[in-house]
């Protein structure tokens, strides 16, 4: 036995039973999840879902991140944000939603957005980032301290319909600014959301984030997976890094 | 010579056209391609794939199949080839 890791309780033995099924994840695996720490930049329609995710799978320790209160055009993707609560900080919230589903989990609450300010301190804190901002600013400065800290960072993003996942790991694939060095000019802060969109790939995040964590499967290294739930399109292209990146010098 | 395009994300939402096939000229590269298609769609389309300078913006990808091109611009189209333009998303 790998004693780097954690040992599980006999009640986590029991909440985790039926995941620890899993071919390649068992007993060591979830032992690494409990060991493991993730930050989550924003808490909103895919952050809400990464979250809950991770809780319920017994990550050991998150850390959110998300700036402000709850509004009623919250409510209906960012499913860790209640109407009782409407008016009350975002991250207050999540860290009583996520306690109610698994009180064993550290929670670290930032009521603040990732900015170049504040990314190298909240991602040092982690082992891996699932990237789940609605400005490519905060994306920008996530992968650039993801980077510097060799550390894996899941990028997930969505719109209308539509929504986009790949997996960076330093050294090992493009990074995302090899992706888009510059953000489009066309974004807008606001978009057209379904909760189940944003869920649906959140979901997908937080598989990513289990397996890059547990060390089984195959992440989507080099790879992104864009869907289109319109028409239920699903397709993994094979994307390129840029030898002349910025961030990573495409290395 | 005949080339298809889907259109994805923010493109695929100013055209309200979820793609197209397009007859284009032997030798043509995919700049060519996206040159034509501004002709065709205009401005609304320019704005998404092209900078102000005429340079192709550096948050569209370009695919050939399922592979993203490394230098779309200078990409020399084959005959069937199937394209996909996805405009950076950040919605979260």
């Amino acid at each position: 036995m790998d004693t780097k890791w954690p040992t599980l309780t006999d009640e986590e033995r029991a909440t985790y039973e039926w995941q620890m099924w899993v071919p390649e994840f068992g007993e060591e695996g979830q032992r690494r999840l409990k060991g493991s720490s993730v930050l989550i930049s924003r808490c909103g329609g895919l952050g809400s879902v990464v979250a809950y995710e991770l809780a319920a799978a017994g990550i050991g320790k998150l850390v959110i991140s998300h700036a402000g209160s709850i509004k009623p055009s919250d409510l209906n993707r960012q499913l860790l944000m209640t109407h009782d609560a409407l008016g009350t900080p975002r991250v207050e919230s999540a860290k009583r939603r996520l306690h109610d589903l698994n009180p064993r989990l550290e929670i670290e609450t930032v009521a603040e957005n990732v900015s170049p300010e504040n990314a190298e301190s909240l991602v040092d804190r982690v082992d891996l980032v699932v990237d789940c901002a609605p400005l490519f600013e905060e994306r920008y400065a996530m992968n650039a301290a993801a980077v510097a800290q060799n550390k894996p960072l899941v990028d997930c993003a969505m719109y209308d319909l539509e929504a986009h996942i790949t997996t960076i790991v330093p050294g090992k694939s493009p990074c995302l600014a090899c992706l888009y060095p510059e953000k489009p000019p066309s974004w807008r802060r606001e978009f057209p959301v379904f909760g189940a969109v944003s869920g649906m790939v959140a979901c997908l995040g937080a598989m990513e984030a289990i397996k890059l964590l547990a060390g089984f499967g195959e992440p989507l290294i080099g790879q992104m997976v864009m869907c289109d739930l319109r028409n239920m399109t699903f397709r993994k292209l094979k994307i390129a890094r840029r030898d002349d990146c910025s961030v990573c010098g495409g290395q | 010579m005949q080339v298809s395009v889907v259109y994805t994300t923010q493109v695929k939402a100013a055209l309200d056209l979820p793609g197209e096939t397009i007859e284009v000229a032997a030798g043509s590269t995919a700049s060519d391609l996206l040159k034509q298609l501004v002709e065709k769609h205009g401005s609304k389309f320019g704005e998404l794939v092209f900078t102000s300078e005429g340079k192709l913006l550096p948050s569209l990808l370009m695919c050939v199949g399922d592979e993203q091109l490394a230098s779309p611009a200078d990409y020399p189209l084959q005959e069937g080839d199937a394209l996909t333009l996805l405009s950076a998303i950040s919605g979260g």
